[in-house]
This record gives structure tokens, sequence and C-alpha cells, in this order.
């Protein structure tokens, strides 16, 4: 009697194993905030930390909603996915796609960079930042203030205190 | 409709949520980035607190400016200072300096031909340290440091307090604050060193946790300091 227990105590998780399996053929219907659905392979769509967490706690079965995602920039994003699920892709040709996929104006790169931080693709995320920071680099405090359209809240005397603490960072 | 898609960019970053802004503000040039700590105080205290903490410890020194003195046990300034000349100036790369015996170094003097290297527990006792053009000393006779800034000649005399032997660095990191900070490695032989070595190169905010080692009381520590914000003032 307490063999057979013991065997029915192993079954269970290999029974959870087989399925487990068996569910990474399966695709996921994610739902953008537009009501659209995405029927994507499971394999593309785990490269989002989100949603390989829903899958993980078995919360993948029906649609899953993205509310924060509209279509045209999930469509966007599952296409870098979907190129960078083949690892042995060369890295060559990946780059050469990559630094095509980031040519794009800023509101698209705003709207990816929100999409890649609340479906946590890391290397996404990162190329997009990278983007936005070549794009940064080199301004001054006040064109920085001018194109992003920030309000100066500092007083004159604030504003030239940390001028005047960070000085080696303002010499030409 | 042009206008409606600048309209859409331009009020782009103040959008994102802080952990993007952070992503993107890490990848500029550190000069660039505190620059950008005058845009707003949202833009400030994100910099402050939570850029450059990650940046400084993503960056390591690649190198650091030693000079070698041979001291008389009476030492004064002036032969002190005579002594500060290119041939006993050093450039060593501390990526280079794996071999855990040995610092390369290339002499200022010979222009960068000459590599040699050091044995550093048979030259540790004049090796002492500097740092943006500010010069520290050890003085054994009247157990004082000596910070000396060979442009203004002005110097800032620190006692030590250890009793065991032990040698100090010059440290500054412009990032953190406009203060230098003279940090003591006690018991100066061989492991001392590399052990210290280790802790440069994997940047200066592991270096700052050598600071307990700090070789002054509250006082002197804030007359140094009022006279290092002139010097770096200036």
């Amino acid at each position: 009697a307490i063999q057979s227990s013991r065997f029915s105590c192993v079954g269970f998780p290999l029974a959870y194993i087989f399925l487990a399996c068996k569910k990474k053929s399966m695709a996921l219907k994610l739902k953008s905030s537009d009501n659209k659905i995405f029927e994507v392979e499971e394999l593309v769509a785990v490269q989002s930390e989100t949603i390989k967490s829903l899958v993980e706690d078995g919360c993948a079965n029906n649609v899953i909603p993205l509310p924060n995602v509209d279509s045209k920039t999930l469509e966007l994003v599952l296409d870098w996915c979907k190129n960078h699920v083949d690892v042995k892709l060369d890295e060559e040709k990946l780059k050469e796609y990559e630094d095509k996929f980031i040519e794009v104006d800023l509101a698209v790169l705003y709207d990816l960079l929100m999409a890649a931080n609340y479906l946590n693709i890391k290397d996404l995320l990162n190329r997009a930042s990278q983007k936005v920071a070549d794009m940064l680099k080199g301004k001054k405090p006040e064109q920085i203030r001018e194109t992003f359209n920030i309000v100066n809240d500092f007083s004159p005397e604030e504003e030239e205190e940390i001028r005047k603490e960070n000085l080696w960072a303002f010499e030409e | 409709m042009g206008s409606i898609s600048i309209q859409k960019d331009a009020c782009f970053v103040p959008k994102l949520c802080p952990y993007v802004l952070v992503q993107i503000l890490c990848r500029l040039p550190e000069k660039d980035l505190i620059q950008y700590k005058c845009v707003s105080k949202d833009w400030y205290s994100l910099i402050s607190e939570t850029c450059v903490p990650i940046v400084s410890t993503n960056t390591s020194l690649c190198g650091l400016y030693f000079h070698t003195l041979v001291l008389s046990d009476d030492m004064s300034r002036s032969h002190i200072y005579s002594s500060y000349d290119a041939k006993n100036r050093y450039f060593a790369e501390l990526s280079k300096s794996g071999d855990r015996q040995v610092l390369e170094y290339v002499s200022l003097e010979s222009g960068g031909d000459e590599i040699g290297e050091v044995e550093i527990d048979k030259h540790a006792k004049n090796l002492l340290d500097s740092c943006n053009g500010l010069l520290l000393f050890r003085k054994p006779s009247t157990r004082q440091y000596d910070v000396f800034n060979p442009t203004t000649k002005e110097s800032v005399t620190i006692p030590y307090s250890y009793d065991s032997y032990c040698d100090a660095a010059l440290a500054f990191d412009p990032c953190k604050s406009i203060h230098f900070k003279v940090i003591c490695i006690p018991n100066f032989h061989l492991d001392g060193w590399t052990c210290f070595l280790q802790k440069l190169k994997s940047g200066f905010d592991t270096l700052c946790i050598l600071i307990p080692f700090i070789l002054m009381g509250p006082v002197q520590l804030r007359s140094l300091f009022t006279w290092m914000a002139c010097c770096t003032g200036c």
C-alpha cells in the first residue's frame, strides 16, 4: 500500500510536466488596447517576461488582455520578438534588423519604450533607450527643456548652485 | 498634420515613467548626464539618486598616476617639492596589473616608450598618491599626511592616528561630490595594495567603503573639505 501511494505522488508532477511540454507548441491569444486579437506562438510571446510569468502561472489559457499596448505598437513588438526567437540568426543580420527597426519617429519610439517596459522585454527596452540617448547626447540643458517641453522649476539661484557644484561638467 | 506630430514629440520625455527615463539617462555621456541635473527638480533627483550610483558602479578607473619619492627623515617641503619631477612620475594601467606581484607602469619622462615594472612592496615606502593635481605626502617624522597643491602652493596637514604601518591615497569622484577624500590602506604590504587595486578596478562606489579608515577627526575633515572646495572652485 505504501509503494502504490508513493507512485501516485510522483504521478502528478509527471502529468504536469507532460502538459507543460504539450503547451509549448500552442498559440497564445493577445488582445491589444483597441481590442484586436493577435495569435502568436508561445515561443515568440514569452520573450515578454510579463507574458512568460502569466504562462508559467497558468493564466494564459484564454485571451491575454494587454490594455497598455495598442495594436499598431503590438504588431511592431511582436515582429521584434519573432526576429529574436531564433538565436541561431547570425549577429550581423540581427543588428541590421534592429537598426532598421529602431529608425522610427519619436512618437512611435515612445510607444515602443512604454510597451517594452510594460511587457518587460529587456533587449527592446535597451535598444529603444539607446536610441533616445543618442538623440539627447550633446544637447545643452536648455535645449533639453525646449525639445521635450519641460518646465524649469528651479529658481535662478538654485540653478546657479547646481552649476557651481558641477562646474567640471559645464566647462567646454 | 506636421505640427500635430511635433506636438506629440515635444512632450515625449516627461510622460515616460521614471524607470524608462533612468534607462535612457544612464546611456548618456557622464558630462551630459551631470549637466541635465539642472533641467528640472524631477531630473535632478532622478539623476543624483538613481543614475549616478548606477553609472558609478559600472565605470571603473583605467589607471592611476603616481610618483615615487625618496624622502630624508627631516624632510622639508622644498625638498619634497623639488623631487616631484617627471622622472618620478608614472602612470599605471590597472587593467594590465593582473599579476599580483607587479604593477606595470609607464614613466612619464620617457613619454611612454619605456614600460617598466615595479615590485610593489620594495617601493611602497616611497609611493604616495596624486589626484587631479593634488599631491599627498607622508611625513613619518611628524606623523602627518600633507595634502599639497603645487599650483597654489597651499597645503593641509592631516595627522595620522594609526599605530600600524599604513599608507593613504587621495580619492575624488566628481559625480558624487566636489570634495576630495583621503583614504588609508592599513598594513600597506602587498596584500593590502592588491586589495586596494581591486577596489579601484571595481569603481569608486566600492572605493568609498574604504572611508571608515579615514584618518581625520570631524573638525579637520571639515577644514580640509573647505580648503578642497576652494581649490576645485578656481
